[in-house]
C-alpha cells in the first residue's frame, strides 16, 4: 500500500525497494518571539536535537550582537555594502560582541536570516553566519554578510540577541524572530 | 515541533516566457521563500520581482557583488524589485534564492532577502524594499532582458513560525 501521508509530509511513492525514500519535513518551528520594548530577547533549552539552526527576523532597528550560553564569542567579520555608492566593505568589529549586522538606523525595518551549523556537536567550535540587509530607498540602505565563532566545543542551547553593544536601545515595534530546527 | 517549510508551488519552463507568477498566495505563512535557478538568452540581464501586480516606481534595492578579484556594490530605484544582477547566457548552474519576510503583515513595507550565484561568473546578496503596506498575494519574475529561458526552475515555500 503506497504512503500517501507522514505527518505533514507528503509522499507519493510507496516504500518499496526501488523507490525514493520521502522523509517527512525536516524544517521546524522551535520557538519566536516580538520582543518591541526590550532590549534583548533569548531562545532557551534549545533542544540539541537537530543538525542546525536557523533565526529569521526583520524588525531590527540597531546594532544586533548575538551571544549565546558559550558567551560573547571570540572572533566575527563582516562584509557589507551601503547608500549609493559602488563599493564594498569589510568590517572585523567584535567590539563588545559579535554583530550581526552593522545597522544604525533606528526608524526603517530591517530583515535577516542566521544560520548557526552544527550548533550541538561537542567535537567542533560553533560557528554563525547572517545576511541581513535593510532597504530605504535612500543613501540609508544596507546590505550585510556576517559570520563569527565560539571558541568552544560545547553544545548551544540557548541564544541571546541584543539590539545595540551598550544594550540600553530597545527592539523597536514590528519586531520579530523566530527560530527554526534543520535536519 | 511544528514541521514547516512547505512547498507551495513549482514552475519549469519547457518554452521561453516573458514573465511567471506565482498567484493567489494564501497568507497563512510567516516568511516566503523563492529557489529558483533561472536561465537566459541574452547576458548583462537583471532578475526582478514584482507583487501584487504592482508596476509603479515602488521598488528599490541595494546590493553587494563579487566578480573574479573585484568586489562592487549599487543601488537603484525602479518599476521592478531587482533581486540578481548581470547574469551570464547558457545553462551556468544559476542558484537564486529570495527570502520574503512577513509577507502578510499589513504594517510594513516589504523587504526580500536574496542571493544569487552563478559560478561561471560571479555571486551577489541583494535587499530589496517594496513600498506598499499591502499583503503579498501575488508574485512576478522577470527579466529585463524580457526572457526566462527554457529550462529554469522556480519554487515557492511557506514558513510558518511557532
Amino acid at each position: 500500500m503506497a504512503i500517501t501521508s507522514l505527518k505533514s509530509g507528503i509522499s507519493t511513492r510507496s516504500g518499496m525497494a526501488g523507490n525514493t525514500l520521502i522523509y517527512p519535513g525536516s524544517y521546524d518551528s522551535i520557538a519566536s518571539a516580538s520582543p518591541a520594548g526590550s532590549t534583548s530577547l533569548t531562545f532557551s533549552s534549545i533542544p540539541s536535537t537537530y543538525s542546525h539552526l536557523q533565526i529569521r527576523y526583520m524588525g531590527v532597528s540597531s546594532y544586533p550582537l548575538i551571544s549565546s550560553n558559550l558567551g560573547a564569542g571570540t572572533k566575527s567579520h563582516s562584509l557589507y555594502g551601503y547608500g549609493s555608492g559602488s563599493a564594498a566593505y569589510a568590517w572585523d568589529p567584535l567590539a563588545g560582541g559579535m554583530y550581526v549586522a552593522i545597522d544604525g538606523n533606528s526608524g526603517n525595518v530591517s530583515t535577516g536570516i542566521i544560520d548557526i551549523l552544527d550548533y550541538a556537536n561537542t567535537s567542533k567550535n560553533k560557528t554563525f553566519r547572517a545576511l541581513h540587509g535593510r532597504e530605504t530607498n535612500t543613501a540609508d540602505s544596507s546590505i550585510h554578510f556576517a559570520s563569527g565563532f565560539w571558541n568552544s566545543t560545547s553544545a548551544i542551547s540557548s541564544i541571546t540577541i541584543t539590539n545595540n553593544v551598550s544594550g540600553s536601545v530597545a527592539f523597536g515595534t514590528g519586531t520579530s524572530f523566530a527560530l527554526y530546527g534543520v535536519n | 515541533m511544528a514541521k514547516t517549510y512547505t512547498p507551495i508551488a513549482t514552475q519549469t519552463l519547457t518554452s521561453n516566457v516573458s514573465t511567471i507568477t506565482f498567484s493567489s498566495i494564501s497568507s497563512a505563512y510567516t516568511d516566503l521563500v523563492l529557489v529558483a535557478s533561472p536561465v537566459t538568452t541574452t547576458s548583462g540581464n537583471n532578475y526582478y520581482l514584482q507583487f501584487n501586480s504592482d508596476t509603479g516606481s515602488n521598488y528599490s534595492d541595494t546590493s553587494i557583488r563579487g566578480s573574479g578579484a573585484a568586489s562592487s556594490g549599487r543601488h537603484s530605484s525602479a518599476s521592478v524589485g531587482y533581486v540578481a544582477f548581470d547574469s551570464s547566457t547558457g545553462l551556468n548552474n544559476t542558484v537564486l534564492t529570495a527570502s520574503i519576510q512577513n509577507y502578510s503583515n499589513t504594517t510594513t513595507y516589504k523587504t526580500i532577502l536574496s542571493r544569487y550565484s552563478q559560478a561561471s561568473a560571479q555571486v551577489n546578496a541583494t535587499i530589496t524594499l517594496w513600498r506598499s503596506t499591502a499583503a503579498i498575494n501575488a508574485i512576478t519574475i522577470g527579466s529585463d532582458g524580457g526572457t526566462l529561458a527554457l529550462g529554469g526552475t522556480f519554487t515557492l515555500y511557506g514558513i510558518l513560525k511557532a
